[in-house]
């Protein structure tokens, strides 16, 4: 486990001897699926995210947590490019990817979903999965040939749909599904462009119990050479889904590391269950 | 009910007959057709309505689909025409003519493009009833060029051996190709993964940028094909009345353009089509018996809007869908079954 030296402090010089920050991969040395160094988001005169330094391991599941306010969905929309960041650097696979605009991040392999389910209510489950499908290809442009008619992106959005229990849904519009299944669809657009990094923003919110299950089967079944940072507050769907976790606060990065360790940690004890809950059974030593 | 009994008109409503869409929209072809050659005045009412109906479907390409609703649809509509015009008093021919006009068009909608896809929402609207008004104030001050005022006559017709558009009734019969061509080719386009965008655009725009989609592409693109349709009906329109003038493109005929796709229904290319044929017979039909018809045609357009939201085309696909609920319900009856649950809209156009 990686503690963060000063995390609580003013940030100095962005960039400037940032701890944690990873040195260009030698050569057979695969590049972390996203690398982020001295990374800082300030709204006015509150950062949200600040001076933040984190390495992503490909095929990594990795897990954010932390309070409300703490800056994680901040920190998801400034790594898929909706927010331009103050001051620091992003890479995936090794490319700098600091500047580039959503689509453009997306065509590199970036996928994400929301907190806030935003699926095309308007379109079928079918026509959602299909604009999904087509998304990197020359053929979204296409003017004079019917969507129905591209057979394999059909079969794709069918087989998407069908994998994760959608199978009988296509025909029906998002307000006519419940809520989980809602969820599982906001994750299916984001696989379906073959993403290698996925970006996933509270997936379970609001979901009862067995539907909590459904999609904690649906991300342990993704390919493993899938990059997976998934932002959660139930820490059973965390400690299922994801082998490393780093903690936020105040837009600052506490701590991280391997999922128990991190669960066991003092500081994070205390953001969670304050200072004097000793060894009690809070929140998070329930779940 | 038996579905082989019901009339024509039932089972196309209903959606119970393959083959009854199709010979509905024959049979409203077929009625177009006999009015546009019929040769009286109501042709030339006809022959309105498919060339405006023209601009309209393409305003409702990029407001229904795109949720991008222009303001400036009819200054590209004047402005094919006054290229026509244009261009014949510089000394071209008719056909160069229209090549001329047509070009002028896609350059103006290519450059204004860059402008107008910027912005969204409220903002588009003023910027495109901006484009629209500088083409307007420019037809109307730049008198050395477009005869200010009175416009420009266009006395030279487009002609091939004995078929020339001289004669009144071939232009009409070029108006009707134009107008089924435009509405193939737009019919296409909303089925298309592009139109697919295009919707995902207007339901949310911001995921649709997440999934890898640059919108602006889009946008440009819709762009470009609305302003095209308008210039096309342009070109027919002064060839049809043989005179552009400013009254072409004013404000008001924005206006108009608007109140056919929203009458009609925004997001179903034919909703247009009906939405132009209610608001040219006010204009050309109502307004001679009735001296009010304006005021007659706001209270329409207030009720349609309250009860039909969705326009003649929702109010249409609300009794094809109760029609169809009818004879399911009907043939489940009969066999002594539950109603089987509906199908899902086709998606697509018919929205």
């Amino acid at each position: 486990m990686t503690d963060v030296p000063g995390a609580a402090d003013t940030p100095g010089t962005p960039g400037a001897g940032t701890p944690g920050t990873p040195g260009t991969p030698g050569a057979g040395t695969p590049a972390p699926a996203l690398e982020i160094t001295g990374l800082s988001r300030r709204f006015a005169g509150l950062f949200a995210v600040r001076e933040m330094s984190l390495s992503v391991p490909a095929g990594a599941r990795f897990g954010i947590i932390g309070p409300n306010g703490a800056g994680k969905t901040t920190l998801f929309n400034v790594l898929s490019g909706e927010l331009r960041p103050t001051s620091g650097t992003i890479r995936m696979h090794g490319r700098d990817i600091t500047r580039l605009s959503p689509p453009r991040r997306a065509a590199l392999g970036l996928g994400r979903t929301f907190q806030i389910t935003r699926l095309f209510t308007d379109l079928t489950v079918r026509e959602n999965l299909t604009l999904a499908v087509h998304s990197l290809s020359r053929s979204k442009l296409q003017m004079l040939r019917p969507w129905r008619s591209y057979r394999k992106e059909q079969r794709r959005a069918a087989e998407l749909a069908a994998s994760f229990g959608l199978g009988n849904r296509l025909e029906q519009r998002p307000r006519e599904l419940s809520h989980g299944e809602l969820r599982e669809l906001e994750v299916l657009l984001a696989l379906a462009a073959d993403p290698t990094v996925l970006l996933l923003d509270e997936p379970a919110a609001g979901l009862s119990p067995a539907e909590r299950v459904d999609i904690q089967t649906l991300i342990t079944r993704l390919p493993a050479s899938l990059t997976i940072v998934i932002i959660e507050h139930d820490m059973n769907v965390l400690r299922e889904v994801a082998n490393e976790l780093a903690v936020l606060h105040f837009g600052q990065l506490v701590t991280q590391g391997a999922t128990a360790e991190v669960q066991r940690h003092p500081a994070v004890r205390e953001l969670y269950l304050g200072s004097g809950s000793g060894t009690g059974q809070g929140r998070m030593g329930e779940q | 009910m038996n579905g082989a009994r019901r009339p024509l008109a039932h089972r196309a409503l209903a959606g119970g007959d393959l083959a009854a869409g199709p010979l509905l929209a024959l049979v409203a072809l077929a009625v177009i057709v006999y009015f546009l050659l019929i040769g009286t005045y109501l042709s030339t009412i006809f022959e309105d309505v498919l060339i405006y109906a023209i601009a309209a479907m393409g305003l409702d390409f990029l407001g229904g689909y795109g949720g991008l609703v222009s303001l400036g649809q009819a200054g590209f509509l004047g402005l094919g025409a006054y290229g026509v015009g244009i261009a014949e008093v510089h000394g071209f021919g008719p056909w160069a003519a229209v090549g001329i006009a047509i070009g002028v068009v896609l350059g103006a909608a290519a450059v204004t493009a860059v402008v107008a896809v910027r912005v969204s929402g409220i903002t588009y609207v003023i910027i495109t009833l901006a484009i629209g008004q500088i083409m307007w104030g420019l037809s109307y001050q730049w008198t050395s060029m477009t005869g200010g005022d009175n416009g420009i006559p266009v006395t030279s017709m487009p002609s091939i051996g004995s078929f020339s558009l001289s004669d009144p009734q071939t232009v009409r019969v070029v108006t009707l190709i134009v107008f089924l061509a435009v509405f193939g080719v737009l019919m296409l386009m909303v089925r298309s993964p592009f139109g697919l965008s295009l919707r995902g655009m207007k339901s949310n725009e911001r995921r649709l940028r997440a999934l890898g989609y640059r919108t602006a592409a889009q946008r440009y693109l819709g762009y470009v094909v609305a302003s095209s349709a308008a210039g096309l009906a342009g070109i027919l329109y002064v060839f049809a009345n043989l005179l552009v003038s400013p009254s072409t493109l004013e404000f008001s005929q924005d206006g108009y353009l608007v109140l056919m796709v929203i009458l009609g229904g925004l997001g179903s290319i034919w909703g247009p089509v009906l939405g132009s044929v209610v608001i040219v017979g006010f204009q050309q039909e109502i307004s001679i018996y009735v001296s009010r018809w304006q005021t007659l045609m706001g209270a329409v357009f207030i009720v349609a809007v309250v009860y039909t939201p969705d326009g003649i085309a929702g109010l249409l696909k609300a009794a094809r869908q109760a029609l169809h609920r009818a004879a399911t319900k009907g043939t489940a009856a009969v066999a002594g079954q539950e109603p089987a649950v509906l199908p899902a809209a086709s998606g697509g156009e018919a929205r």
